[in-house]
């Protein structure tokens, strides 16, 4: 079973998105803070394929936490969550993806099997 | 002089910015939380014989869709100020810019902080110089406020490589690193009286000119501002 970091401050989102991923037969593990997705890739990074996150953390963003991600994580996709059209993100930072906030669920859950399988065949960032 | 603020236009577009732009992100958050919970119905729901009998609710989960969709094309950002502030993105001189951000700063006049100014070197950047100025400007009142409108505040322009750097440093208290971030979203402000948008306007504007701002410690414990912004190169010479 593939293993989603979810990462994001609002409870509605975590709650409702991380249902719909359940529902594809994923396990969620919910991070509602930039320090609790911190503590979770210390913890069991290298457990994680993909981490979802959003920008805007309360206590950090989430272009921050993809230095950890590589490092803790080497194997796991960074999808951004934006809810911000891009306008708070800097230009310099890499996702491997990004998909703007209130995207089709059917469009999130494509573009994550594709990171899964390009993460299988050993493909990096686009 | 006629005592009017050069920068009043264009920093009243940028406090909009910063406000609708909070807003925005506020928004897209709940409808985004919105739209998927409708999604999730419909799966649960779609093979059911209450969606199947009863055309209504297929009806308005549509509808439900529809209207979210609806709400979030009203928060496209683009043109939403275009009637009130055209930017014209032109090669001007950074340190121009930052002298008059300094002149232009509004620091008091019973006594007057200390600012000094250092731009050993020059370069061209491509921005809207009212929006540079305007972000100095910011960095400026930020510093001088950080120091109880004494100073000294130190202004810097140099270049590193094909980059300009333009840092404001303090001697305040300065920012702890785990705050920054928060230091730097719109309407964050430990001061009583001020909306905290400064900070965010020089990123905002940092960034729209495929730059950086960034937040650090000064060798005396306080703040250091900086944008780096990519130099202009010199327009191929014609054969």
């Amino acid at each position: 079973m593939k293993r989603i970091l979810l990462v994001d401050d609002s409870d509605s989102n975590r709650l409702v998105l991380g249902s719909l991923l359940e529902d594809e037969g994923l396990e969620v593990v919910p991070a509602a803070s930039f320090a609790q997705a911190r503590e979770r890739l210390a913890a069991e990074g290298g457990a994680f394929d993909i981490v979802m996150v959003d920008q805007h953390l309360g206590d950090g963003l989430g272009s921050n936490l993809v230095p950890l991600v590589r490092k803790q994580a080497p194997g796991a996709k960074v999808m951004l969550i934006s809810g911000s059209a891009d306008e708070d993100v800097a230009k310099d930072t890499v996702f491997d993806a990004t998909v703007p906030k209130g995207r089709d669920f059917g469009d999130v859950l494509a573009l994550m099997h594709e990171l899964l399988a390009r993460s299988q065949s050993g493909g990096g960032a686009p | 002089m006629d005592g009017r603020d050069p920068l009043d236009g264009v920093e009243r577009v940028a406090f909009a910015e910063e406000v609708s732009s909070a807003m925005r992100h506020a928004v897209r958050n709940k409808l985004a939380a919105a739209r998927n919970a409708a999604t999730y119905i419909q799966r649960r729901l779609s093979k059911t014989e209450a969606w199947q009998s009863d055309a209504r609710i297929p009806t308005f989960h549509g509808l439900i869709e529809s209207e979210l969709d609806a709400a979030g094309g009203l928060l496209d950002p683009k043109d939403t100020l275009a009637h009130v502030f055209t930017r014209h993105a032109e090669r001007v001189s950074a340190s121009r810019c930052i002298r008059e951000a300094v002149a232009h700063a509004r620091v008091g006049t019973d006594a007057a902080p200390s600012v000094r100014v250092e731009a050993p070197d020059d370069a061209e950047v491509m921005v809207d110089p009212r929006e540079l100025t305007l972000a100095v400007r910011c960095l400026v009142e930020n510093a001088v406020e950080a120091t109880q409108g004494k100073g000294p505040v130190s202004v810097r322009g140099s270049r590193d490589g094909d980059r300009f750097v333009i840092e404001v440093t303090d001697d305040g208290p300065g920012i702890e690193e785990s705050r920054r971030e928060e230091a730097m979203r719109a309407f964050f402000t430990t001061k009583p009286g001020h909306a905290g948008v400064g900070l965010p306007i020089a990123r905002r504007i940092a960034r729209r000119y495929d730059g950086a701002f960034a937040l650090g410690t000064s060798p005396s414990g306080g703040l250091v501002a900086r944008i780096d912004l990519p130099t202009s190169p010199l327009p191929a010479v014609q054969p």
